[in-house]
This record gives structure tokens, C-alpha cells and sequence, in this order.
């Protein structure tokens, strides 16, 4: 796999994360190492064989439809960076 | 009373039968971390005396009227900084979580405090447990107690440290790779990685869900056994918890040290060139031991090593860019100054609030995900974990448990490991265990000629967790590696 800086750019921005030039210059070198290295993969025979995302099956859970206890909204909202009296504020969103 | 040289479960007993007043375990732990953490810097937040005294007191309140009779009631533990811990801040060793302070704490801490136990505070790791030195840490590296030119391991480096050099006797950690088994090693202490499911992950912040697992890190393979019958079983809160009968035995009832007739195989590829000499004399000394006692011994082959290490990054990586998509900035954590945007917002907070690591792991995870690249990087990663399950099936049809080394080497110097290829390699023996949701106990089997402690791991089969810590317990019962203590004074 041959890792150019505009992959770089590319996948930066899908994960929202911005890349000063030094960090563009690291990564370029480090995920190119460690992705080269992945190829070995490839060589691997995996025909027939399903891929596992979960080692034990994982099935849906129903609970009985009851009431359980809730977080009240003030302890919620204690973390939070910036709220009002009941929500999260963010910047302006429309104009 | 020390806290130094003393295992949970002998200062329960002096705190049942009174011996020990809670209070002096609590204050002993504290003057502990006082004289030791300036050098190891293993804690991140340790509780205040005053509330932690309350906390003592109404512990003793309960054995004293026989409603606390767990053999744990009373001892101090330390918790992993990101296992939430309620009205305790929890930073995932991470400027993002700098400030964080969770709602509710996790099922397993909740299970622990309800036997008694008293949280003494948080400890020291590599950011978002991405690393295997806990240099990685926003609140600077963690040190090891047996020569602090040294790292710790990790990532769960500070419950290591804080271990091995005499803070604490006991604490709880989270392992993805390793994060458990490889730091335990370093550092010359007992280190267990449950069966996936056997213990709640609820409360964990996640990194790689399929493969997180909250386990136990203690002085013996008895306490280990304590700690994982307070917080084993179901958790209504984990749909991926187990409720089966294996989890409903107790561990440390099962601790017999008979392991007669139990097979035992010793992979060939885990002893080969790339694994230093001392390691490999010292576990196959284990080998030995164990034989000596009635196991039966075979060498046997794991093919599949070469491909444990890609497979376990592309996966580990991709789930990791799916669960900290969620730090924004909006909710709880850092949040960058002068944002216009809402987008802009989020940008600032992820590029100023996550490490170099984490966002190298990000990156790796949103490419071996994204439309083009899927199938050849994730999905067949997924298959040859597939591959990796079958043929670990293969073995245990043979064998009981697999005995090998935790790393290839022992603890290396701060910043030894430059290349970052390097350090993911040293995984191998580790990592393949989460793939496959195995049990496995690192334990110490002695020391190389740096003087520096030596990891055998026990691996079983899956829901084998109490036949696992049996041979770790039989092999205890006739060695004292375990015993060892860092001399005073270890080199500065």
C-alpha cells in the first residue's frame, strides 16, 4: 500500500481532525511503515473462512418494558464545557 | 501494619478479625503513595484522607455488625483512569477527559465497593490505554519501581508501578493487547485478562469494544481469584457480559495447586530468535515446575503468530476511530477556545485535545474503514481473526493451556523504543488473546541478568478462567518471584 500526503489529508479531514505539517510529515512516515507491514494479511489463505467481528455470538438483549432509573439532567450537565439550565450549548448553527 | 509487602486478602483477614483497624490500611496506603509517587509517578488523582477516612469508617462500621464479611472489605485499591468512578475525575490519561468527572462509576467498581473495598484513587496509563510503555500519558510517563531509567509497561503502567513499588496491593485495570499481562511483567507482579464477557465492561471508556476487558492486578494468583468473584457475572448494563455457569463458581475455591495430568503446550514460535534469552530460560524454568507437579508438557506450533499483529492494529484501530468519534467538545472534556463553527468546534477540540498516538490510531482506523480500502484492510483482518479462533479452537481440543512468555523482552529504557513498528510488535504474544476473547494470567518466573522481571502468561481456553489462575496459583506455591520487592532505593 503506497501512502501519499493527499490520503493523508483525505482521511484527517474524515475523521475531523486537523494536521499541522509536522504531524502531516510524522504520519506520513509512521502509516506507511505500519501499513506496509499490514500487507502481510494478504498472504494469509482466509477462503471459507467468515469474518469475525465478535468472538462469542452476540444477540439481541430484551429487557421487560419497565421503568429504570435515569440521570438526572443536572448531573448531565455538570461536564459539560458551556449548557444552559437543561441543554448542551454549541455555536450557532443557522444563521 | 505495611502496605508494601502484604497481599489483599491476608490484610482483609487482620482487618476481619481486628487486627487492623480499616482506618490504619487506609492511611498506610496513602503514606505510601506520599513517599513513592514523586519518583514512579503512577497515580493521577489519589481520594482526599478526609473522605477517604469517612469512607474507612463506615467499612468498619459494616465488619464490625457482620453486613461486610467479603475477604476484601476494607482493602485499598486503585482503579485505571478510564474506568469511571463516580464523583472521581476519570481522564483517560487524556487532555480531551482532562477535566472529566463521571455521573456513575462502572458495574466492576460498584461490585468491588459493594464487597467493601475502598478506592484510593486513579492511576496512571498511556493515553486512552494506546501505548505499551505509559509514556504515552498527558500527565507525563510512568516509571518502573525496579529501575526508573525504565517504563512500567502498558498500557495499565501506574497499576504496575503503583504494585511493585509498594503503594498499593491491588488494582483494577483494563487490557485491548496486553494492557494488563505486558505491564504486570514488566514490573514483576500478577496480571489477569478474563474471558471476554466474564467481567463488565459498563463504565469502561471504550477503546476497542470487541477486545476491551476490565481484569484484576494483584501481588498473588489468590488475589487475583478474590478480586474476580467480587466482580465476575452478568451485568444487565453490558449485553455482551456472560451468564453461564462457569462464572458462577468461585475462583478462589478452585485454587487447589492440583494440576495433575493438566496439558500444557509450549508454543515453538514463542521461543525463537527475536525473544530475548533470559525471558525464554525463565518461562521454560516455569515449564519445568509445572511438570514437576503433574502437568504434562508438549511442545506445539502457532502459525498464526505472524499475522496476531496486523490483524490486532487494523481491528483495534478501526473500533478505536468509532468510539472516540464521540469526543467533541460538546458533552463533557476539553473544548477548544475562539470555535465559530460547530464543525470548526469539533476540529479544534480533536486535534488539541488527543495525543500524537491517539490520533496516529484514529487516522489508521478511519483508513482501514473507509469506502476503497475495507475489505482489504478491516474485513480481511476480521477474516484472519477468524482464521486465528479456529486454530486456538484446534489446540485446546489438545492441550488445557498454552504457557509462553508475555514480550519478547523485558522492560525497556524510557525512550528506547523509537520505531513505532517496533513497539507495536512487541504485542505479539498478547494480543492474539483478545482476538480470540481467551483467558490469560501474566506471572513473575524470575528476573534477567539486568535484574529486571521476567513474565510467563498462562493462556485457556475460553470460560477456563479458574483452571487458568490454578496453574498460576500451583506454580506460586512453590516459587517467590512474586515475593520480590524492588530493593530500596533502586537505581535513580
Amino acid at each position: 500500500m503506497k501512502i501519499t500526503e493527499e490520503l493523508i489529508a483525505y482521511v484527517a479531514d474524515l475523521a475531523q481532525i486537523e494536521l499541522n505539517d509536522a504531524q502531516k510529515s510524522l504520519m506520513f512516515h509512521e502509516l506507511g511503515q505500519i501499513l506496509g507491514y499490514m500487507d502481510v494479511l494478504n498472504t494469509t489463505d482466509t477462503e471459507g473462512i467468515e469474518p469475525m467481528t465478535h468472538v462469542f455470538p452476540v444477540t439481541n438483549v430484551m429487557r421487560p418494558d419497565v421503568v429504570t432509573g435515569a440521570y438526572d439532567r443536572a448531573s448531565l450537565l455538570a461536564g459539560a464545557p458551556e449548557c444552559t439550565d437543561e441543554a448542551f450549548v454549541v455555536p450557532r448553527t443557522v444563521g | 501494619m505495611r502496605i508494601e509487602n502484604i497481599t489483599a486478602l491476608e490484610l482483609g483477614q487482620k482487618m476481619q478479625s481486628g487486627e487492623v483497624a480499616v482506618a490504619d490500611a487506609v492511611t498506610s496506603a496513602l503514606d505510601a503513595i506520599a513517599s513513592q509517587d514523586g519518583r514512579l509517578n503512577a497515580f493521577i488523582t489519589v481520594c482526599e484522607r478526609e473522605d477517604l477516612l469517612a469512607r474507612a469508617a463506615e467499612v468498619q462500621a459494616g465488619i464490625k455488625n457482620g453486613t461486610l464479611t467479603s475477604p476484601l472489605a476494607g482493602v485499598p485499591i486503585a482503579i485505571k483512569d478510564n474506568i469511571c468512578t463516580k464523583g472521581l475525575r476519570t481522564t483517560a490519561a487524556s487532555k480531551m477527559l482532562h477535566n472529566f468527572t463521571p455521573p456513575y462509576s462502572a458495574t466492576a467498581v460498584e461490585r468491588l465497593e459493594a464487597a467493601g473495598m475502598i478506592v484510593i484513587g486513579k492511576l496512571n496509563m498511556d493515553e486512552f490505554a494506546m501505548g505499551s510503555s505509559s509514556e504515552t500519558s498527558y500527565f507525563g510517563p510512568v516509571k518502573n519501581p525496579w529501575d526508573l531509567k525504565r517504563v512500567p509497561g502498558g498500557s495499565s503502567g501506574g497499576g504496575a508501578a503503583a504494585i511493585a513499588g509498594g503503594e498499593i496491593c491491588v488494582a483494577l485495570c483494563s487490557d485491548t493487547g496486553g494492557s494488563i499481562r505486558q505491564p504486570a511483567s514488566h514490573c514483576g507482579v500478577v496480571g489477569f485478562k478474563p474471558t471476554y464477557g466474564v467481567v463488565s465492561r459498563y463504565g469502561g471508556i471504550g477503546y476497542a469494544s470487541s477486545l476491551d476487558q476490565i481484569g484484576p492486578m494483584a501481588r498473588d494468583v489468590a488475589d487475583i481469584a478474590a478480586l474476580m468473584d467480587a466482580m465476575k457475572g452478568k451485568d444487565p448494563l453490558d449485553s455482551t457480559s456472560l451468564d453461564v455457569a462457569e462464572t458462577r463458581e468461585s475462583y478462589l475455591a478452585g485454587l487447589t495447586g492440583d494440576i495433575k495430568g493438566k496439558r500444557i503446550g509450549l508454543p515453538k514460535e514463542c521461543f525463537g530468535d527475536g525473544v530475548d534469552a533470559g525471558v525464554k530460560k525463565r518461562v521454560l524454568e516455569a515449564a519445568d515446575i509445572l511438570a514437576a507437579q503433574g502437568a504434562v508438557i508438549a511442545e506445539i506450533s502457532m502459525p498464526f503468530l505472524d499475522y496476531v499483529i496486523p490483524a490486532y492494529y487494523v481491528i483495534a484501530t478501526a473500533e478505536a476511530s468509532s468510539n472516540l468519534a464521540r469526543f467533541d467538545g460538546v458533552k463533557y472534556g476539553y473544548r477548544a477556545e475562539g470555535a465559530a463553527s460547530v464543525e470548526s468546534l469539533y476540529r479544534k477540540t480533536r486535534s488539541e485535545g488527543f495525543g500524537a498516538e491517539v490520533i496516529k490510531r484514529i487516522l489508521l482506523g478511519t483508513f482501514v474503514l473507509s469506502s476503497g480500502y475495507y475489505d482489504a484492510y478491516y474485513n480481511k483482518a476480521l477474516k484472519v481473526r477468524g482464521l486465528i479462533k479456529q486454530q486456538f479452537d484446534a489446540l485446546f481440543e489438545a492441550y488445557d493451556a498454552i504457557l509462553c512468555p508475555n514480550a519478547p523482552y523485558t522492560a525497556p529504557l524510557v525512550g528506547e523504543e523509537t520505531d513505532a513498528l517496533q513497539r507495536y510488535l512487541s504485542d505479539i504474544f498478547t494480543a492474539s488473546v483478545n482476538l480470540a476473547g481467551l483467558p490469560a494470567l501474566s506471572l513473575p518466573c524470575g528476573f534477567d541478568t539486568k535484574g529486571m522481571p521476567v513474565g510467563a502468561q498462562i493462556i485457556g481456553k475460553p470460560l477456563a478462567d479458574g483452571a487458568v489462575l490454578n496453574l498460576g496459583y500451583a506454580l506460586q506455591q512453590v516459587t517467590d518471584y512474586h515475593k520480590q520487592i524492588p530493593r530500596e532505593g533502586a537505581a535513580v
